[in-house]
């Protein structure tokens, strides 16, 4: 997740359940096992601003009922997709649980950006801690 | 609505490169003779009775310049640009990529890029015993979830089709298993008479 802080200083108010649903969102989300990174398309869009922040990998749009949705753009290893949704929206729903915002949490979808290939075994040499995963050969994200 | 003008864009494109072809082909064989009869330029332009033309359009730009024109020209002209800008969206804008929709509830919806999800499962397929190469093709349905995912494994004539139909089959289920709406159709394939595999 990369947060830009404003460009001159942001006034003192909170950040609004919107920042803060899309905050938890993604920062849950990235720490289910299988999920690599937040996706990042080259032209921008897939993220939520608001707050003087920008939360890149979520969208959290306002839903009639004062509920929001949420939707998610990740970057997945190669795993099956649907359970790995479903613990991904677990694992949302219990921090947004214990943030107290539950009553604001609305649907939340999940799509898979793209697919990176699965951690190197033991046996193979380990790549740079510093590299991310590398994608499939000849993918480019649109 | 973008379907529409792409197909449209396409229909006046082939129109207009078909017309442009006839044309050249007009002129070169016209171009064969000289003076003023036959097969020849002076004879075309009297075929097509250009210099009627040239004075029609004469006449139509002359009143352009001077403004007598009336109302109807300007709507013509103004349908005409707003035309032309329809079908450059449609040549320029190239439709939202269909995404594989694994699950849709009241939960929220799982879906999955149809790109990465082809190269995934080509990459799963070609680790499979005895396949040599892979061509997949993931085709979401229009509408509503899942769809299908058709999975060619090339192999040599050396190996079983039965053994390489399960292995890819095996080595996908890590990628799509539970997905009751995602059909996966496996076809070993020899690449035909002639094909090397490495």
């Amino acid at each position: 997740m990369r947060e830009n802080p404003p460009q001159a200083p942001a006034a003192e108010a909170p950040p609004s359940d919107r920042v803060l649903l899309a905050r938890l969102a993604i920062e849950s989300a990235l720490k289910v096992d299988g999920v690599v990174d937040p996706h990042l398309p080259p032209v921008g869009g897939h993220s939520t601003r608001g707050a003087g922040v920008h939360v890149e990998g979520v969208t959290v749009n306002a839903s009639p009922g004062g509920i929001y949705d949420v939707g998610l753009h990740l970057v997945a290893r190669v795993v099956p997709l649907p359970a790995l949704a479903e613990r991904v929206r677990d694992r949302v729903e219990g921090a947004v649980r214990r943030a107290g915002l539950a009553e604001r949490l609305g649907p939340i979808s999940v799509r898979f950006e793209d697919l990176v290939e699965p951690r190197p075994s033991p046996v193979e040499p380990p790549e740079p801690a510093s590299s991310p995963p590398a994608p499939f050969p000849g993918h480019r994200s649109p | 609505m973008i379907y529409l003008l792409r197909a449209l864009s396409h229909l006046v494109a082939f129109v207009l490169l078909t017309a442009l072809a006839l044309a050249g082909l007009a002129a070169a064989l016209f171009s064969i003779g000289s003076g003023s009869e036959g097969l020849s330029l002076p004879s075309l332009a009297n075929l097509l009775r250009l210099s009627g033309l040239e004075q029609a359009v004469g006449t139509f730009l002359g009143g352009l310049e001077g403004g007598s024109l009336r109302n109807e020209t300007l709507l013509f002209g103004a349908l005409a640009v707003l035309v032309s800008l329809l079908l450059l969206v449609g040549v320029l804008r190239s439709p939202a990529e269909r995404t594989m929709v694994l699950a849709n509830s009241r939960a929220g919806r799982i879906a999955a890029r149809r790109r990465p999800l082809g190269q995934a499962v080509a990459a799963l397929a070609s680790r499979a015993r005895g396949v040599a190469a892979t061509k997949v093709r993931v085709k979401p349905k229009r509408r509503g979830l899942g769809g299908r995912i058709d999975v060619a494994a090339m192999h040599s004539r050396r190996a079983d089709p039965k053994e390489v139909d399960a292995g890819v089959t095996e080595s996908l289920k890590s990628l799509v298993d539970e997905s009751r709406r995602l059909k996966v159709r496996t076809r070993p394939d020899t690449g035909g008479a002639g094909a090397r595999t490495e």
